[in-house]
């Protein structure tokens, strides 16, 4: 039986996320047919919804419905500290762990040269002006455990290494290569807690 | 581990062939030509996803066909895998246990043989990348954290490269940081396991030619002896050739340019070995690997030995049959003839063109 149009297209895009495949896209799209025309539409508003009210915070650039974000305006969060990761969704888990309470910056990514990705390309100016006027006393740099979050996190070091701040990093208790995303709160929190100043070589 | 079957499509010269294995000595013979070493080339790939003959993937199937197919039973310490390698003309795909494995790592630190082959007289007259290859390959195998390492030195590597080839200095002294740090871990295990091999390496060669000399595998690291120790002096020596670096437009400096050598005595292998050297002083490099494999990690690898015997000296031959007798691992023999005073354990596959009968 040939795939009516307007199936294939749902299909199609639904095959367009991440890790999902052909077969998995075919199955969502089988189990649409079973929703009412109230359950579609209000499916169809959320996804629109999503994209008109979500944007980034102008402070720290993560996910949010209201600029600044709730974690930017909260007064009861230390705005001493600043957790710098690189995807807005690495906030959520440590967030959820509630091991910091700190404010916090996404850069939107990792310095790439392969992909012509440099400082310049991050929010990195952002940090420094940030740092300028904010009451910054510590960093702490939760960059990805791979080579590229690697790189990020000494290039920071190196380029506010005169700002006389304390630069941490998280401790490796974080799989090699592995993503913050995955990472379950104990580790989370003993990678916060055990948090190593930033050395140079001897 | 044992390879107790093997079962090949468009393979080489082969159409289609079954066969079940012994797990001590398998003597494959026939007349040149007709295959021997498609079918330990076949084993070796099983195990190493890769051939000792090419680094194609084309010419290991067989004219006229769009693909082949290995099929292999593979016991290793007591569990069985079933192991499935379509060829292509876009490449390889392997099943582990009748489920994709997306990561050759995944394969490569599970299973290994060692292939004696006729072009390992080469390995230590040819270029360099051959050398680090084959102990690469051994070494990710012995402790799988230098595979981690190794990954995350070509990608450092590539990163590097692309600042060098925009001619762009500015960025570069992060990148030589995370370079030095694994480059020391790097050397530290390269040069760990050279230390390990040599504790065998003599003794294998003297008992094998009957000579008494002193037999030395050497690692040569790009930052030198007195540098490789130590991860500021690599970042020094990383300083110091930057200028250069820009100017070639690629690194220059680091593990990817490391170099291993054999030494007999005081002599050198490249300029002063006899083929017969060459190839005796190989043979015992991969026993030593053998031994090394065996007595720390329990593990014996499958051992593969094309057309040994018109390749050795025929007053060798003897030494290294009965020493055969006494190795614990699964072994496959290939030879136009079966030598006239072994007494066989084991199975003898008769090859000829493409077909093959058992005994
Ligand atoms: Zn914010």
């Amino acid at each position: 039986m040939q795939i009516p149009e307007s199936l294939e297209r749902l299909i199609e895009e639904f095959s367009k996320f991440p890790g999902v495949g052909r077969k998995t896209a075919q199955r969502l799209a089988f189990s649409m047919l079973h929703y009412t025309s109230k359950e579609a539409e209000q499916l169809a508003e959320a996804i629109v919804d999503v994209k008109h009210r979500i944007r980034h915070c102008s402070l720290c650039f993560s996910f949010t419905e209201s600029d600044p974000c709730p974690i930017c305006e909260d007064p009861s969060r230390n705005r001493s500290i600043i957790c710098v990761v690189e995807q807005p969704n690495n906030i959520f888990p440590i967030e959820k762990s509630g091991v910091f309470r700190g404010l916090y910056h996404v850069l939107m990514g990792a310095i790439s040269p392969l992909e012509g990705i440099g400082p310049d390309q991050l929010k990195f100016s952002e940090l420094l002006r940030r740092l300028e006027k904010d009451e910054t006393k510590e960093l702490i740099l939760a960059t990805h455990p791979t080579v590229k979050g690697e790189a990020t996190s000494l290039f920071l070091q190196q380029a506010l290494a005169e700002k006389g701040l304390k630069i941490t990093r998280l401790a490796r208790g974080i799989p090699a290569g592995g993503d913050l995303e995955y990472v379950d709160d104990v580790t989370l929190i003993e990678a916060f807690s055990g948090r190593q100043l930033f050395g140079k070589l001897e | 581990m044992i390879i107790q079957s093997l079962e090949l499509h468009h393979f080489r010269n082969y159409s289609h062939l079954n066969l079940d294995f012994s797990p001590s000595l398998n003597f494959i013979h026939g007349n040149n030509g007709y295959g021997k070493t498609n079918l330990v080339e076949a084993l070796h790939f099983l195990c190493n996803l890769e051939s000792f003959r090419t680094r194609k993937i084309l010419p290991l199937i067989q004219n006229q066909q769009d693909a082949a197919l290995l099929k292999s039973s593979i016991e290793r310490k007591k569990v069985l895998y079933s192991i499935q390698i379509n060829l292509s003309r876009k490449g390889k795909t392997v099943l582990l246990n009748q489920k994709h494995s997306r990561k050759t790592s995944e394969h490569i630190l599970s299973f290994f043989s060692l292939a004696f082959t006729p072009e390992d007289v080469n390995l230590f007259r040819s270029i360099p990348n051959e050398r680090r290859r084959f102990f690469d390959r051994s070494l990710s195998f012995v402790d799988p954290s230098y595979f981690v390492d190794m990954q995350e030195l070509n990608q450092i590597l590539a990163q590097k490269n692309a600042l060098l080839k925009r001619k762009n200095g500015s960025q570069i002294q992060i990148w030589n940081e995370l370079l030095s740090k694994v480059s020391q871990k790097i050397a530290y295990q390269r040069q760990s396991f050279v230390e390990a091999i040599n504790i065998y390496l003599t003794d294998f060669f003297n008992k094998m030619t009957g000579r008494s000399e002193n037999l030395n595998l050497v690692y040569l690291s790009s930052f030198g002896e007195e540098n490789f120790g130590s991860e500021v002096q690599i970042n020094r020596a990383l300083q110091n050739i930057l200028e250069r670096e820009i100017n070639y437009g690629y690194s220059l400096l680091g593990p990817h340019r490391d170099d291993y050598r054999l030494f007999l005595n005081k002599k050198g292998d490249r300029d002063f070995f006899s083929q017969g050297e060459l190839r005796i002083t190989n043979l015992s490099l991969k026993m030593s690997i053998n031994r090394l494999l065996s007595e720390r990690y329990s593990f014996c690898p499958v051992l593969i030995f094309d057309d040994l015997f018109s390749e050795l000296d025929p007053k060798v031959n003897g030494k290294v049959l009965q020493f055969f007798t006494e190795l614990k691992n699964q072994v496959f023999i290939t030879s136009t003839d079966l030598p006239p005073n072994l007494t066989l354990h084991g199975k003898t596959i008769h090859v000829s063109n493409g077909q093959h009968s058992n005994r």
